[in-house]
C-alpha cells in the first residue's frame, strides 16, 4: 500500500509537469478497473467503454484541480462512477438481462464440457444478479466486492457516510444472495 | 446483555465479512451461530454468494482502448494546428510543398517581371530592320542613362541612333561653315502659308508630324522623366516659352533630351534627312539661356568648341529662323567655366535657373542675333 501510495506520487507529479507518457501509464494502469466498474454499472460493453474513456479525459482535464489528497484511483473511480450513476438517470433502463450477461449465456450454450458450461452460466447470472441491484446498492457492492475497496474509499468514492455505505453493501449482498440461490448450497 | 435475535445476528453477516466486527460482536455471532438451526445455512449462503461476486473474472478494457483514449485526449493548441496542417502527411505535405513551390514562383515571377513590363510599356518600339549592321547592341535605358551622367559624350557613342539626337553626319554639318545647313529648311508641307522660319510654320509642321513620331516624342518624354525624376517632377511646372523664343516647342510635342533609344522611326528619319526642324525640349533642362552674339552660325560653332572643350556635348539642335536653340549636357563642374565661355562670346542671359540641377547640367540654350 505504501509502495501504491509513492507511485501515484511519483505518476501524479509527471501528470501534473505535462509528461505525456506519464498519461499513457496512468491509463494503461487504470484502463480495466475503470472499465469493471463501467461495465458491472452499464452492462454493456460498449457503453462502458465510452465511460472509461469519458473518465480518463475528464481526470486529464482536470489534473491541476485534484489536489493529491485521495489516491490517484479513488480519484478515478469517484470519475466513473459518478459518470455511470448519471448515464444510468439519464435515460430509462431495462431491467433486463445485460449485454455481457447475454455473451457469456450464448458462450454457456455453446460449451461442451460441463464445468465450463456451468462457470459460463454462473456467470451470466452473477452479471444478472449484479444488473439487477438497486443502482445505488450495485455500485457500492460493484466497488466494494469486484474492486476491493474498503468501506472508507467507498465512502470517499461515491461521498457517502461510512454508515450508509455498510448498510447499502448488506443489502445488496442480500439481494445477490437471493439472486443467486441456485448456485448456494 | 439482552440475547440477539437470528435478524440481529444476520445484519452481523457483511461485517463478519469483511472483518469488521468487534471482538465481542464476533463472539455473539459465533455463539448464535453454534445453537441456531437457521442461521448457520443463512451464513453459508451468503458467505459463499459474496466468495462468487469477489470470484468472477475481472473485466478487461479491450485491446487498443489505451490508444483510443490518447487519441481523443485534448492537445494543446500548436499541436491541434500543426496536425491539421500537416496530416495526414502523405497527401497535405505535398499539397503544401507544391502550394509554397507555386507561391515562390509566383512571387519571383512578379518582383521579376513588374519593371520589364512597365519597360515594355513606356517602350514598346522595337530596333527598326534598317538599322546599321556597325551600330553597337541596344543598351538597356537606365543603363545608358548612367553611362551618359557620368561619362562625356563622344563622337563614337551610339547616340547618333537616336530619334533626336545629332546623327552624325548633322554634327558634320553642323561644323561646316555653311548656314544653309544650320538653319532650317521648310517643311514639306503642302500649304504655301507663312515663310518656313515663322513660328507659325514651325507650329503647323509640329503638327503635322505622324503619329509614330509623336508617340515617340512622349514615349522618350516619360523615359526622361523616369530617369530623372527631380526634373521630371519640376517640368511640368516649368515656365512656357516666351513668345521671342519661337523655337521652344509645346510640352506635348518636346523631344527628349539625353534618353537614348532605339534608332529613329522612319518618319524620323525623313524628317532629319530633310533638314526638318527638330523640337528641342525643355522639361529636362535645368537652365534656359539666350545668347546674342551676332550671327548665329558662328556663335553655335563657338558654343559647340565651348561645350566639347568642356566635356560636353551637344544633345540637339533646332533651328528657327534667325535663331537656333541647342540642347546642351555640360559636367556640373564644369559648367561654370561653359557659362563664362558663353559671356564671353556675347549677352548671355540665364532665363530660368532651376535650383536642382542635374550632372549634366542640362542647358537649352537659344541662340540670337
Amino acid at each position: 500500500m505504501r509502495e501504491k501510495l509513492a507511485d501515484d506520487a511519483a505518476l501524479l507529479a509527471q501528470l501534473r509537469a505535462g509528461d505525456g507518457p506519464a498519461f499513457e501509464t496512468l491509463v494503461t494502469t487504470y484502463q480495466h478497473r475503470v472499465f469493471g466498474v463501467a461495465l458491472r454499472m452499464l452492462g454493456s460493453r460498449a457503453e462502458a467503454e465510452d465511460i472509461a474513456q469519458e473518465t480518463f479525459l475528464r481526470a486529464h482535464r482536470a489534473l491541476g484541480e485534484f489536489r493529491g489528497e485521495a489516491r490517484l484511483g479513488t480519484w478515478l473511480y469517484a470519475i466513473a462512477s459518478r459518470l455511470c450513476l448519471n448515464r444510468l438517470a439519464s435515460a430509462p433502463r431495462r431491467h433486463e438481462q445485460s449485454d455481457e450477461a447475454a455473451v457469456l449465456r450464448h458462450a454457456a450454450e455453446s460449451a461442451d464440457a460441463g464445468a465450463v458450461l456451468e462457470q459460463r452460466e454462473l456467470a451470466a447470472a452473477l452479471h444478472d444478479a449484479i444488473a439487477a441491484l438497486p443502482e445505488e446498492r450495485r455500485i457500492v457492492v460493484v466497488l466494494r466486492d469486484l474492486e476491493g475497496l474498503d468501506y472508507e474509499e467507498v465512502a470517499e468514492v461515491l461521498g457517502l457516510p461510512l454508515n450508509t455505505v455498510r448498510t447499502r453493501l448488506h443489502r445488496a449482498r442480500l439481494d445477490l444472495k437471493a439472486k443467486l440461490e441456485r448456485w448456494l448450497p | 446483555m439482552a440475547a440477539l435475535t437470528c435478524t440481529d445476528i444476520r445484519e452481523l453477516f457483511s461485517a463478519r465479512i469483511d472483518d469488521t466486527l468487534s471482538a465481542e460482536e464476533r463472539a455473539r455471532l459465533d455463539a448464535h451461530l453454534a445453537t441456531c438451526a437457521e442461521c448457520p445455512r443463512e451464513w453459508q449462503s451468503f458467505e459463499r454468494s459474496v466468495a462468487l461476486v469477489r470470484g468472477m473474472e475481472p473485466a478487461r478494457a479491450s485491446g487498443g482502448f489505451v490508444d483510443r483514449v490518447l487519441a481523443a485526449r485534448p492537445r494543446p493548441w500548436y499541436r491541434r494546428l500543426g496536425r491539421s496542417l500537416l496530416v495526414p502527411w502523405p497527401v497535405k505535405l505535398p499539397l503544401e510543398a507544391a502550394a509554397i513551390v507555386l507561391v515562390a514562383g509566383l512571387a519571383i515571377l512578379i518582383v521579376q517581371g513588374s519593371p520589364e513590363l512597365q519597360q515594355a510599356a513606356r517602350a514598346p518600339v522595337t530596333p527598326p530592320a534598317s538599322m546599321p549592321p556597325a551600330a553597337p547592341p541596344p543598351v538597356p535605358v537606365a543603363k545608358r542613362e548612367s553611362a551618359q551622367r557620368t561619362t562625356p559624350r563622344t563622337s563614337a557613342s551610339p547616340e547618333g541612333q537616336r530619334l533626336y539626337a545629332l546623327p552624325d553626319e548633322a554634327k558634320e554639318r553642323a561644323s561646316e561653315p555653311a548656314p544653309a545647313d544650320v538653319r532650317a529648311e521648310p517643311p514639306r508641307s503642302l500649304d504655301a502659308g507663312p515663310p518656313a522660319g515663322s513660328p507659325r510654320v514651325a507650329a503647323e509642321s509640329r503638327a503635322k508630324k505622324t503619329d509614330a513620331v509623336q508617340t515617340l516624342t512622349r514615349q522618350d518624354t516619360e523615359r526622361d522623366r523616369a530617369a530623372a525624376p527631380g526634373q521630371a517632377a519640376s517640368a511640368p511646372a516649368a515656365p512656357a516659352p516666351t513668345a521671342s523664343a519661337p523655337a521652344a516647342p509645346p510640352a506635348e510635342a518636346l523631344a527628349p533630351s539625353s534618353a537614348g533609344t532605339a534608332a529613329p522611326a522612319p518618319a524620323a528619319r525623313a524628317m532629319q534627312k530633310s533638314g526638318e526642324l527638330r523640337n528641342v525640349t525643355a522639361a529636362g533642362a535645368s537652365v534656359q539661356a539666350r545668347l546674342a552674339a551676332g550671327d548665329p552660325a558662328t556663335s553655335e560653332r563657338a558654343v559647340r568648341d565651348l561645350v566639347t572643350r568642356a566635356g560636353g556635348r551637344i544633345v540637339s539642335r533646332a533651328g528657327d529662323g534667325d535663331a537656333a536653340v541647342l540642347e546642351l549636357a555640360v559636367p556640373a563642374d564644369r559648367w561654370d567655366e561653359v557659362q563664362r565661355g558663353l559671356q564671353a562670346l556675347g549677352s548671355l542671359r540665364l532665363d530660368d535657373t532651376r535650383g536642382n540641377r542635374t550632372d549634366p547640367v542640362r542647358i537649352l540654350l537659344r541662340l540670337e542675333r
